[in-house]
């Protein structure tokens, strides 16, 4: 099987325009690194790469995460509230000779999944728009980690645990693997599944879909499951990596995935968008913040150049139309 | 004297079919003139023309004479017209005197809004149109027919001469259409001009004093009401001829496949319909009649109140359009952008999507057969697209609409509903969509068509249902069917 990582099928618009668009971020993404490589001598080495990769693996979980919901053409803002209860249910499993390893990882998972469930049924069966739902999850997640810790940071985690975000495999940092086995499954369900065919089309035009006997519903309720579960995985990398159930962890980081993906070049609308343009956003991003660090640019202007990139791109796709 | 409007040798093209073909309308101060026409004859296009909200590709309108070239509504209102629309533009959280002066509300030397004022002439309106509806109350709290007055209201407050109404009577009760009809006769004593557009015939010969008839975008007859008896009306609005060949093989009728009985909905009274094995039936009826409700019943789109669905003898229910599917029932809407396709989506998906199981190894998509399958279809139905990638928003009508046709084939349904399949569709694709239901027949299917294109019906249809109202008020046989037949039971008891 042939892995399609930047074919984008489903966009109208002018064929030349396409290769722009698709060809246009990579090409932006590469010469950026051109320039930072030339203007500093540490960033284009393998360390500093590995060091790029590994700090862009959590909110590129999320992103690919929020994908699958944006494609059906709704959002999730309850990601980074699901990112600090995940990692506090995790922790509050993880504590040395407790349980084996896989509890604390299943029981995050699961909450995280039954989060987005929850999101996608509410959405689904009371035709509440998503923007509502997932706000008022938002709340309620971050108010749920803070019940179970009882506000207070669960430390004291096992070694088998801290590994998952500390540790290295065969030399590379574990969380750069989970996000690259994360990306390859997300492009395998987008592309090559039914399930994937339905949320492009349930996003690109719902009574369509549901005409051609479509279950809409229950493909939202997934792609919401799938956003929320890596979510959690998400929380569960971030607190193995910090060795702590954090309550506090985690706020807005939604919003970081969100724009990832729409530099990436799915559109809020729906019906459009890719795995490969999310990961090209993350790495857009990592990149600039960690240049910019190297440059010793205050972290004050790296706020505002990620927020004039946002805005360009998806100017860039707006002046097809 | 002078008429208040006329309208000489309107043209006017969509990407390059004519809707509107030297049109000419001449209308009187202190009559109503009623306009007349199937779908699609173009009298929607022409009032817009009217209204300013595009301007003709040529031809001349002059308002008392004089000529006048509107870039916008809003220089049309300024001319003194106005038009009531079938979908009223109201605002709803507003109250009944600040929708009347939108935009225009009398200020205090402060600047602020003169509410006392406002709702002063407001009232003075409403009373001069003979009405009694309180002007301080959110419009969301009146009636539709309400809601019609108040624009009528805003009309006049605009200094309207020349009203154009759409349908004003569609979507309101009897009571309140006397009451319509009654401010119509007021308004057309003071000298005011009404263009009426309606389908129903008994409206028309009480209010109108003069007819114009369009057909297929040209102007076919204007003549005084009196003048003009009704069998004669209707053979002015039909009359069309079948654009493009069609030769029509006698079917060969099987067993029922498929009944409806007593269905009930919002939209539909008691319908019984028995299709046959390899028969097409024709169902014909004025839009807004029940024809399409019909087929969404079938299709799983809208679930009926009461009544019964036999499939084959069996009764079945039909949740949703999955449902439908199972059962052998394909649906090819009449809108097939809202319903019909993923328009950013390629011509393969669309083709495939439902019937993408078929495609598939478990939850895997068959790349391949995919692939095969979506080619072999476009050369098929000679889809011109310039691959199976392409966008399907990118592809004609008529190669979208055999997209779809393609699309619902695939799962090879026993009973095919095509409501409006040639709506939108250039000739060429269109004689191609009757091969396919001639086809579609040959090979034992069971066909419902729905068209307001009458000839379309009386060519392919075996027998032909006219619905109105949401009622089935006619069967008719192929031999004894015609354009004037089914007209008459369109629009008259």
């Amino acid at each position: 099987m042939r892995l399609k990582i930047f074919d984008q099928p489903h966009r109208i618009g002018n064929r030349n325009y396409d290769y722009v668009r698709k060809f246009g971020m990579l090409a932006a993404f590469l010469l950026i690194c051109l320039l930072l490589s030339l203007a500093t001598p540490n960033f284009f080495s393998l360390q500093n790469m590995t060091i790029v990769l590994r700090q862009v693996s959590i909110n590129g979980i999320l992103a690919v995460g929020v994908t699958f919901v944006i494609i059906t053409g709704g959002i999730d803002l309850s990601l980074g509230s699901v990112v600090a209860l995940a990692g506090v249910v995790a922790a509050l499993f993880a504590h040395p000779g407790e349980y084996s390893l896989l509890v604390p990882i299943a029981l995050a998972l699961l909450v995280g999944a039954g989060i987005g469930g929850l999101n996608g049924l509410v959405i689904t069966k009371g035709r509440v728009a998503s923007f509502i739902v997932t706000l008022g999850m938002m709340t309620i997640a971050r108010g749920l980690a803070l019940v179970l810790s009882d506000g207070r940071p669960v430390t004291n985690l096992s070694e088998s645990f801290n590994a998952i975000g500390g540790g290295n495999l065969a030399g590379i940092p574990i969380p750069i693997l989970i996000f690259a086995l994360v990306v390859v499954l997300a492009i395998i369900l987008l592309n090559h599944t039914r399930i994937g065919r339905y949320m492009y089309a349930v996003g690109g035009n719902e009574k369509a879909a549901y005409a051609s006997g479509v279950r809409v519903d229950r493909v939202k309720i997934i792609a919401f499951m799938i956003c929320s579960a890596l979510a959690a995985l998400a929380g569960i990398v971030l607190a193995s990596r910090i060795n702590t159930g954090q309550p506090n962890a985690g706020v807005a980081y939604e919003l970081d995935a969100i724009a990832a993906v729409v530099i990436g070049g799915t559109s809020l609308a729906g019906g459009i968008g890719s795995i490969g343009g999310t990961v090209l956003g993350v790495l857009l991003i990592g990149v600039i913040n960690n240049g910019l660090d190297l440059l010793n640019i205050s972290s004050y202007y790296q706020q505002i150049i990620k927020g004039v990139i946002i805005i360009a791109a998806v100017l860039i796709d707006r002046k097809k139309e | 004297m002078t008429p208040i409007l006329q309208a000489a040798h309107i043209n006017k093209s969509f990407a390059g079919v004519t809707v509107l073909d030297k049109v000419s309308l001449t209308l009187e101060e202190g009559t109503i003139h009623a306009l007349m026409g199937e779908n699609g004859a173009g009298k929607s296009t022409f009032m817009n023309i009217l209204m300013g909200m595009f301007p003709p590709d040529s031809g001349e309108i002059l308002i008392k004479g004089e000529a006048v070239h509107f870039a916008s509504a809003r220089e049309a209102l300024r001319h003194g017209i106005a038009m009531i629309h079938q979908e009223l533009l109201v605002f709803p959280d507003l109250t009944v005197a600040e929708n009347i002066f939108m935009g225009r509300e009398p200020i205090t030397g402060l600047g602020w809004v003169d509410r006392r004022k406002m709702n002063r002439q407001a009232e003075e309106l409403i009373r001069q149109l003979g009405m009694d509806i309180p002007v301080n109350v959110k419009m969301k709290t009146l009636s539709i027919g309400e809601m019609q007055m108040v624009e009528i209201a805003k009309a006049l407050s605009n200094q309207a001469a020349i009203l154009i109404m759409d349908e004003p009577t569609s979507a309101i009760s009897q009571r309140e259409a006397e009451a319509l009809f009654k401010t119509m006769f007021t308004l057309k004593s003071q000298g005011k001009a009404i263009i009426y557009i309606s389908h129903k015939m008994d409206e028309i010969y009480r209010l109108a004093d003069t007819i114009t008839v369009l057909r297929d975008g040209k102007h076919i007859a204007t003549r005084p009401s009196a003048a003009l008896p009704m069998e004669e009306l209707i053979k002015l609005i039909v009359g069309r001829e079948l654009t493009s060949f069609f030769n029509k093989q006698p079917s060969l009728r099987g067993e029922v496949m498929l009944e409806m009985r007593n269905i009930c909905s919002p939209a539909l009274r008691d319908i019984n319909i028995r299709l046959h094995q390899g028969e097409i039936l024709g169902i014909a009826g004025l839009m807004g009649a029940g024809r399409t409700n019909i087929a969404q019943v079938l299709a799983g789109l809208e679930r009926p109140s009461s009544g019964e669905i036999l499939l084959k003898g069996k009764a079945v229910h039909i949740q949703d359009p999955k449902d439908a599917i199972r059962h052998g029932i394909g649906l090819v809407t009449e809108n097939r952008k809202e319903y019909g396709l993923v328009l950013g989506a390629s011509v393969r998906d669309n083709i495939t999507l439902a019937s993408l199981k078929k495609h598939s190894r478990g939850v895997f998509i068959d790349s391949e057969k995919e692939n095969e399958v979506a080619d072999r279809e476009i050369s098929r139905f000679r889809i011109k697209t310039a691959s199976r990638q392409q966008a399907v928003g990118r592809l004609s009508g008529g190669n979208q609409q055999k997209v779809v046709l393609a699309g619902m084939y695939l799962n090879d349904p026993d009973i095919i509903i095509l409501d409006e399949p040639t709506r939108g569709v250039d000739v060429g694709a269109k004689q191609e969509i009757y091969e396919f239901i001639a086809k579609l027949v040959a090979a034992g299917k069971a066909v419902i068509l729905i068209s307001s294109e009458l000839p379309e019906i009386l060519a392919l249809s075996d027998r032909i249902l006219v619905v109105r109202e949401g009622s089935i008020k006619a069967e008719l046989q192929r031999e004894e069917a015609s354009q004037e037949l089914i007209m008459h039971y369109a629009m008259i008891d």
